[in-house]
């Protein structure tokens, strides 16, 4: 229980706590002498309202004060009240919609991600299509003894080649490995 | 709520376009006359090294593939002692242009500046020969 509350102990006087709570307050209002004061004086007071009851005071009797509320209701049954209806903004639909603002935005960015790497693809789809540019080499060279090394673009098979000419033959791969091995290049 | 939910949305957006990275694969493949049944993992390429090279068996002595990250350099051993490293300089839509070095242990067999190479895209570089074939190196973009 939090110290020190006057609306327990309102409640608690009102007869609105039950079980454990009643339990509890009862239990602070007990040992805590700041409460155990306020309790005592809102008891008080309710024994001061309960001696002094506030009479209503009514200009007519209560049987022809009721005849004339009866009257006017059935006055007023035969009416039609026209209800405003709200009209909402463009910020409020927002509002009130934003789970499904949100959820188009995503849409729309994935689309447009989709898009994007589709059409990256669709570019290169013509190209695909027809003749594919084959690869290009600007420059090729070899730093081996008495080796030369060309590129050129066999467009028959459509592929690059680079013809290396000139290395020393071997009769297996163990020894082409050791030749290469020793070969300073 | 629905910020983290939208934020959640954005980043499998980014994570499904950045899933398509490009990857380059190098394999090293044997030429020969000799009879024999014909390799599977070079059938894609059988053709097109029959139209360069005129040999009649071509098979797969390695391969490796390698995502490309950037301009970070990548190593490609594909056996025999055979090495290539790809230097990448720049990458526009699906073409990568990089410098390529092919190494046998650590000798310098051939090296390729501003190679400008696509997905669909093949470069074949013709090696020494063994015997009587000769050792081939295919170089693919692949997505």
């Amino acid at each position: 229980m939090k110290p020190h509350n006057p609306e327990l102990i309102n409640a608690l006087l009102d007869g609105e706590l039950t079980g454990l709570r009643r339990w509890l307050v009862q239990r602070h209002v007990g040992r805590c002498a700041l409460c155990a004061v306020e309790y005592r004086r809102l008891r008080h007071v309710r024994q001061i309202l309960a001696a002094n009851p506030v009479l209503p005071l009514m200009s007519d009797s209560p049987d022809f004060f009721w005849s004339k509320v009866k009257r006017d209701i059935q006055a007023e049954a035969g009416r039609t009240e026209t209800v405003p209806v709200p009209q909402l903004s463009l910020a409020d639909w927002l509002g009130q919609h934003r789970a499904a603002f949100v959820s188009a935005a995503a849409a729309i960015v994935a689309v447009i991600g989709v898009s994007l790497v589709l059409s990256a693809n669709r570019a290169t789809a013509p190209a695909l299509a027809g003749k594919v540019p084959l690869a290009t080499v600007q420059h090729v060279a070899t730093a081996l003894p008495n080796t030369t090394a060309t590129a050129f673009e066999a467009q028959e098979a459509d592929a690059t080649v680079i013809w290396v000419s000139g290395l020393p033959w071997t009769k297996d791969m163990t020894e082409m490995q050791t030749l290469f091995a020793t070969i300073d290049s | 709520m629905i910020m983290r939910w939208l934020i959640g949305c954005l980043g499998m957006l980014l994570l499904t376009v950045s899933a398509q990275a490009d990857a380059v694969e190098a394999r090293l493949i044997r030429a020969s006359n000799e009879k024999a049944t014909p390799d599977a993992a070079v059938q894609d390429l059988t053709g097109k090294l029959k139209k360069v090279f005129g040999y009649q068996h071509y098979k797969q002595l390695g391969k490796e593939k390698k995502e490309l990250k950037g301009t970070d350099v990548v190593g490609l051993n594909i056996g025999e002692g055979f090495t290539l490293f790809c230097h990448p300089k720049s990458s526009t839509g699906k073409k990568h242009e990089m410098d390529v070095e092919m190494y046998s242990g650590k000798t310098l067999i051939v090296k390729q500046e501003k190679l400008a190479i696509a997905e669909k895209n093949v470069l074949f570089i013709r090696g020494p020969e063994v015997g009587s074939t000769v050792l081939i190196v295919a170089l693919t973009v692949t997505e």
